[in-house]
């Protein structure tokens, strides 16, 4: 039993920061109808940034945060203006794959200038845990669901109180009568990009210190986010957030069960069964189709 | 009926077009189908086809000869990248059989070449059996393999099936993983060499394939033999079922055709195809494990089909020649005329990656129909007449 709790609680943690991943991610979803395989790049771009600013420099957090924030909002940015931009209209996996080629070259850039060597685990979060009747919390593990928790407050008043906020909404919702009401797609797009960049950055930031290594397989972490967001229904927002949560804690349940090579499998497990029940995800729409 | 079918962002294909352009009052429809099922339409096909044989014959002549190369071009090198190529085309050719025909897209691929891995090292390595005999049956198992995941997925669409069949690909990573431990252990799965069944005349009996000539010859047999076969499903009432359900399956339901089976069909195909190039890129590389098949693999065959050009069998070919042969050039590009430089001399891999990306985002950014699509710009300009469908 305590190693079942233990485990809900790891992969809540877990969970937590891929559900602000995914958040991102389907935000540019639900903008742009792009599925971006790039995120996960961006999410180690994250990784690799606070390990070689924290750990090997030694820069405070504070300016950490802001950096890694600024670097992916500007990645953000400029793949929507020089890419995305000029591909308006293409067929959809034509543009999925202009995606794959950014990846291709965000995952080489990254090699160039960190090098391609595994560093360890940058020191952030607390190291302490405290006993609650025989079962042993880490406060890491509390501290990333604090963060995630506040990610996700600051996001929803983004959505729902800021005009910014609104015009994602009304072009998520319905582009043709976003245009008619005057609200300018492009800068949605972009900031659906930037929004997306910096949370999957942040996403690799607080990564950085809960997972052992930080290496270019991260970009294969990120790709987690897939399923997390199909899970909830990909154009969902409270869907992806549930759906990543679903994935941290099938993780580390398959993880502690059944063994370390069953992570990478068990969140498309979990996304089979709940597909299979219902294909539209949890949160997500039927899709009718116009013939 | 030719215009239902039209689709414009594909490069025009021999299924579903009846000419597309209107050759004058006289042609009737019972004359314009006959001109379209021929197997040559006209003298200019017939150039092109003649250009391609000669080509064939002409590379191993051209790479055995001992030349040296101006300016230090990886000559021979290209020899092996063009083998490597031609196992990529057939890959490439099926999984452009569901992406660009059927739009069906499925990152299952790896799974099928993971398939075809375990079936050569079970048939091949522990049973002793000839390549020749291990390639259909693969065929046939990956055939059987592809049903059993294709029916899920006709619940799924767009991009729910694509990450679904990611999940598939991680599974059959998985499950090569556990077979690789339980028979071989961590070294990989090792593969005999490629040989031959005994009872072919001649020299052909029993014979061995391990230099790069040998294995050309006999992945052209193969895999232009595989091919041409796709090809013609393409050109039959089959292919001509898979672009309508591609562009819109309900109203090719309501025209009589079973978007249910046709995608079936294709899957099965598809898989069946990957199948057997797992089997020949398992013997042609002699050594698997569960750590080459990538997902990165896979994304490359779609880059080849995308840049290659939708729904193409050449552009298929020319895609996978591209991604397999680019890299190789890149890379002796950056060698000579940055040798100097430490920085890219250090990185030269990362470097040629990020020219390669750079690449691909650059193409489907300003040309989306992908080289087939140049090539066919090229040619409508340059050609006074109507275009004849060339495929």
């Amino acid at each position: 039993m305590t190693q079942f709790i233990q485990l809900l609680v790891a992969g809540l943690a877990l969970g937590s920061l891929y559900a602000v991943v995914a958040f991102g991610f389907v935000t540019v979803f639900k903008a742009t109808s792009v599925l971006n395989f790039a995120h996960g790049t961006m999410f180690m771009l994250g990784a690799y940034l606070t390990a070689s600013m924290i750990a090997e420099r030694d820069i405070p957090l504070v300016v950490t945060v802001l950096v890694v924030v600024l670097i992916s909002a500007a990645i953000g940015a400029v793949i929507h203006l020089g890419i995305m931009r000029g591909m308006v209209g293409q067929a959809l996996f034509t543009v999925v794959l202009a995606t794959i080629g950014i990846e291709i070259v965000l995952k080489a850039l990254i090699q160039i200038f960190f090098g391609a060597e595994e560093r360890g685990r940058v020191d952030m979060l607390p190291r302490s845990s405290s006993q609650v009747g025989g079962v042993v919390i880490a406060h890491a593990d509390l501290v990333l669901i604090g963060c995630s928790v506040l990610m996700v407050i600051g996001l929803v008043v983004l959505f729902q109180r800021t005009t910014l906020g609104f015009k994602m909404r009304a072009v998520a919702d319905n582009l043709e009568a976003a245009k008619v009401v005057g609200i300018n797609p492009q800068v949605v797009f972009m900031a659906s990009w930037i929004l997306a960049a910096v949370l999957a950055g942040i996403g690799g930031l607080l990564f950085s210190s809960y997972g052992s290594v930080v290496s270019l397989d991260l970009a294969g972490i990120g790709l987690r986010v897939f399923p997390a967001a199909l899970i909830g229904g990909l154009a969902s927002f409270p869907g992806a957030i549930v759906g990543g949560v679903i994935v941290g804690v099938a993780e580390q349940f398959a993880g502690g069960y059944l063994g370390g090579e069953w992570r990478d499998v068990a969140p498309y497990a979990v996304m089979f069964v709940v597909l299979l029940v219902r294909p539209q995800g949890i949160f997500g729409k039927k899709e009718a189709q116009r013939v | 009926m030719s215009d239902v079918v039209d689709s414009e962002r594909a490069p025009t294909t021999n299924a579903g077009k009846g000419g597309g352009r209107k050759r004058g009052p006289a042609t009737s429809p019972t004359a314009r189908y006959r001109r379209e099922l021929r197997l040559i339409h006209g003298w200019r096909e017939m150039l092109t086809y003649g250009v391609v044989i000669a080509c064939i014959i002409a590379v191993p002549y051209l790479f055995s000869m001992p030349l040296i190369p101006p300016a230090g071009l990886p000559w021979a090198a290209t020899f092996t990248a063009i083998n490597v190529a031609l196992i990529a085309a057939l890959a490439a050719f099926s999984f452009n059989l569901l992406l660009g025909y059927v739009h069906q897209i499925s990152m299952a691929h790896g799974a099928f070449l993971a398939l075809g891995g375990i079936i050569a090292a079970q048939l091949g390595t522990l049973g002793g059996w000839s390549i020749v005999y291990i390639l259909p049956l693969s065929a046939v198992v990956g055939a059987i393999v592809g049903v059993i995941v294709g029916v899920p997925a006709l619940r799924l669409r767009g991009l729910y099936l694509l990450v679904a069949t990611l999940g598939v690909h991680f599974f059959a990573v998985l499950l090569f993983k556990k077979y690789q431990l339980a028979k071989f252990g961590f070294g990989g799965v090792n593969y005999p060499v490629a040989s031959l069944p005994d009872w072919l005349p001649g020299p052909l009996g029993g014979a061995q394939i391990y230099t790069d000539k040998q294995w050309y010859w006999f992945l052209i047999v193969v895999v232009g033999g595989t091919i041409l076969f796709g090809k013609n499903v393409v050109r039959t009432r089959y292919g001509r079922a898979f672009l309508a359900v591609r562009d819109q399956d309900v109203v090719a339901a309501i025209t009589g055709v079973d978007p249910a089976r046709v995608k079936i069909l294709a899957f099965a195909l598809s898989s069946a195809m990957a199948t057997m190039c797992g089997v020949l890129g398992a013997y042609y590389y002699s050594n698997r494990a569960a750590e080459s098949f990538t997902l990165e693999a896979v994304l490359f065959f779609a880059i080849m089909v995308v840049v290659g050009g939708f729904a193409s069998v050449q552009g298929s070919v020319i895609g996978a020649f591209f991604v397999t042969l680019v890299p190789l050039y890149l890379d002796w590009f950056t060698r000579r005329f940055f040798a100097d430089s430490e920085v890219i001399s250090n990185n030269s891999s990362a470097i040629n990656a990020l020219l390669f990306g750079a690449l691909i985002v650059l193409v489907l950014r300003f040309q989306p129909k992908g080289l087939a699509g140049i090539w066919l710009a090229l040619r409508r300009r340059t050609l006074e007449r109507g275009l004849e469908r060339n495929d």
